[in-house]
């Protein structure tokens, strides 16, 4: 399971960043990255996105 | 042209908190360097632009050109539809958010600082007696870094602080620049309710008798994906079908406590990145603005005295608590417990307010009949108010 980061839609609110437990987060140009070493596929930050720019991939 | 690397302050982050630390630390004499990741000052908005005007002038004097519209009456919409207007109830500015900003960064820029915009801080570390950061645009050094990167919090990792929040301190929002509607300009209107906004609220803030900045914020604990952007938008359809939307955004709000220690060795933290906002109603500019004008002097004041040290610093974060940290203390377990209305108990209240005709209702007294079954709660609230 990954989070996938649909760069259309990030807003680059940082809403993730400020939740994401193990640092795993940053902001890029367009989006917001995910480091997948990084992360605990806990999903907090799919939950907090306002605008659903993650999404669990199963 | 080379451009200068080194200075005695750097501050990252350039909201409300990073421009009035960078002004102020210039103004007492440091070289100092303010980056902010944006191109444009200010843009894109993630805020209500609502500011209480005692809290305000606190920090700095208001410019007339700032505001938008004066603010008298808060008008509460309970779950049943029911409204409580409490006049006084929100006194305060509905301001232009960019334009403040626009200029509160010229003028930091007219008193020394050099402004670096559209620069990502990448990483930073303490190198010697120095604070290195990566940058974008280049590595830069400073004897003392002030934190204002608001919301992410994520520069004060690389100074081992725990800044990530747990999912119950944190309000995740959209918000919306709505034209074509008809909305009173000295009313800022609230509507309440588990099933519209859980574990927050929605806000309307007046731009002008024909538009307004409406958002909404819910509780990280009940949010699910994308959930805020959906809940405007039916909100917005619901009650303002004919409306032109010509801007959405995204957002955060820390509604954890204030940061402890607000400062260590030569780093500083204000803003939304110290979680010094107001818990009740997300408010923080007021906060960031005095956060970042205190910081920042006492900041220029050690460069001065040629240390930077815990000792002298933390005078930051002693005056904080004593103007406003003990209050957003209070307001946190206020809001701790208020996640917890049920959308039945907030329409008893509205019910039990709209009974009682003559006499005016105060934001206090309303606040205080809502815990009147807490004594405590009653007592952090009373002491929130009068403050």
């Amino acid at each position: 399971m990954i989070i996938k980061v649909n760069v259309g839609i990030c807003d680059r609110c940082g809403t993730c960043i400020a939740v994401c437990k193990n640092d795993s987060i940053s902001m890029q140009k367009d989006s917001v990255f995910i480091d997948r070493e990084r992360c605990l596929h806990c999903g907090s930050c799919s939950n907090v996105c306002p605008v659903s720019a993650l999404k669990m991939d199963e | 042209m080379n451009q200068k690397t080194s200075f005695d302050i750097i501050v990252i982050g350039g909201g409300p908190a990073g421009i009035m630390a960078a002004l102020h630390a210039a103004k007492n004499g440091s070289s100092v360097c303010l980056i902010d990741r944006k191109e444009k000052i200010g843009y894109p908005v993630r805020c209500g632009e609502g500011i209480g005007l005692k809290g305000f002038g606190v920090s700095t004097s208001i410019k007339e050109e700032w505001i938008r519209c004066k603010v008298e009456t808060l008008k509460l919409h309970a779950p049943s539809g029911k409204t409580v207007s409490v006049k006084n109830g929100f006194n305060g500015f509905v301001i232009d958010r960019v334009k403040m900003e626009t200029d509160m960064t010229n003028e930091a820029i007219q008193t020394g600082v050099y402004f670096l915009s559209g620069a990502e801080v990448t990483g930073s570390a303490k190198n010697g007696a120095l604070y290195t950061c990566t940058t974008s645009k280049g590595v830069l050094t400073a004897k003392c870094l002030i934190l204002a990167d608001g919301i992410e919090s994520k520069i004060a990792r690389f100074y081992d602080w725990k800044t990530s929040l747990p999912l119950k301190d944190i309000h995740t929002c959209a918000t919306a620049i709505v034209s074509d509607i008809d909305v009173t300009t000295d009313t800022c209107e609230l509507f309440l309710g588990q099933n519209i906004v859980p574990g927050g609220f929605i806000w309307i803030f007046p731009r002008s008798s024909t538009s307004a900045n409406i958002g909404l914020g819910i509780s990280g604990k009940y949010s699910t994906p994308g959930k805020p952007l959906k809940l405007l938008n039916e909100f917005l359809s619901t009650h303002f079908p004919k409306a032109t939307i010509t801007e959405i955004h995204a957002g955060g709000v820390p509604m954890g406590r204030w940061l402890r220690p607000l400062v260590k060795d030569g780093v500083m933290l204000v803003g939304d990145s110290a979680r010094q906002v107001n818990c009740l109603n997300g408010a923080g500019i007021n906060y960031s603005l005095f956060a970042g004008k205190t910081a920042g002097t006492i900041a220029a004041q050690s460069i001065n005295g040629n240390s930077c040290n815990y000792k002298i610093l933390k005078r930051y974060e002693k005056i904080w608590a004593e103007k406003f940290g003990k209050q957003q203390e209070r307001s946190y377990s206020l809001k701790e417990e208020m996640i917890h209305f049920t959308d039945k108990f907030m329409n008893e209240m509205a019910d039990a307010i709209l009974l009682r005709k003559k006499g005016k209702m105060s934001l206090m007294k309303l606040f205080l009949k809502a815990f009147s079954s807490k004594p405590v709660l009653m007592y952090k609230a009373y002491k929130l108010f009068t403050s």
